[in-house]
């Protein structure tokens, strides 16, 4: 059922503009007074641009047995307002541990979001787990 | 080494619905009390970025949005309308720094994580001439 499960999937590919106001909307949400810069997980609005229950049911997944490990991102050119950002999320690693209560599936997510102009501005990687079911 | 820490304002169902519309995070889970609470839950809880985030922006605010090479973090334990939270970060070396977000009441770890910073911030002496590039693409990256 999940041979298609491996490194290398496309799981989506999003491009969106960084707007002034989605700035301002996203630190105000944190609590940030600083409402000119890009914050540093600014990326997660690119969750406006995703079909999330699409993806779960491309991975193959039970929507009520995941949990998100974690994310992370990697800082290469600077993004600021008014750039947009491309990025495709790609399956990169796909681990499966067996316990007593079952199998968990733990997959690693890679987004690398490009600028308009071509370079490479953040990685973001997401641990999605599937827990025993 | 260095240290900070800082403790947030109680977390609101306001800001968890602010964060949805602002990351396009509509689980039902995060912004509906009924649903949460036939799905097993005392009610809403914060989306896992909407921490990130919070914790992000000191990290930020401490170390420089444009000095951070990398950011990350591992989510231990669900946060809830009304938790304050205790945003930790200490350093470990040169460039890394271990972070830490506690929950005030309880004191359990709600999330972990680390920030790297860039190696220009760190320029050796013996290295002045391309230390000077490095500066002024680091301040580059400030100013965007």
């Amino acid at each position: 059922m999940r041979e298609h499960l491996a490194p290398g999937l496309l799981v989506d590919e999003v491009e969106f503009p960084v707007e002034e106001g989605k700035v301002m909307e996203f630190a105000r949400a944190l609590g940030d007074t600083d409402l000119d810069t890009v914050p540093l997980t600014f990326t997660a609005v690119a969750g406006h641009w995703r079909d999330q229950a699409a993806m779960v049911e491309l991975l193959g997944l039970e929507l009520p047995r995941i949990v998100i490990g974690g994310s992370e991102w990697e800082y290469h050119a600077p993004v600021e307002i008014g750039d947009r950002l491309r990025g495709r999320r790609l399956v990169s690693t796909v681990d499966e541990k067996c316990g007593a209560r079952g199998t968990m599936t733990i997959i690693a997510l890679e987004t690398r979001f490009h600028r308009h102009d071509g370079a490479l501005a953040v990685v973001q990687r997401d641990t999605v787990i599937e827990l025993p079911g | 080494m260095g240290a900070f820490e800082q403790l947030t304002a109680p977390i609101t169902r306001t800001q968890i619905v602010r964060f949805a519309g602002a990351a396009g995070d509509f689980n039902a889970m995060h912004h509906d009390e009924p649903f949460a609470q036939a799905n097993g839950q005392p009610s809403v809880f914060a989306m896992g970025q909407l921490t990130a985030g919070l914790l992000g922006s000191a990290v930020a605010e401490w170390l420089g949005r444009g000095n951070l090479a990398g950011y990350g973090v591992r989510f231990k334990d669900k946060v809830w309308p009304g938790d304050r939270l205790m945003l930790t970060g200490r350093q470990v070396d040169e460039r890394r720094w271990d972070l830490n977000v506690v929950r005030e009441a309880d004191d359990v770890v709600v999330m972990t994580g680390w920030a790297i910073v860039r190696p220009s911030q760190y320029p050796r002496p013996e290295a002045a001439s391309s230390a000077a590039g490095a500066r002024s693409s680091a301040s580059a990256i400030r100013s965007s």
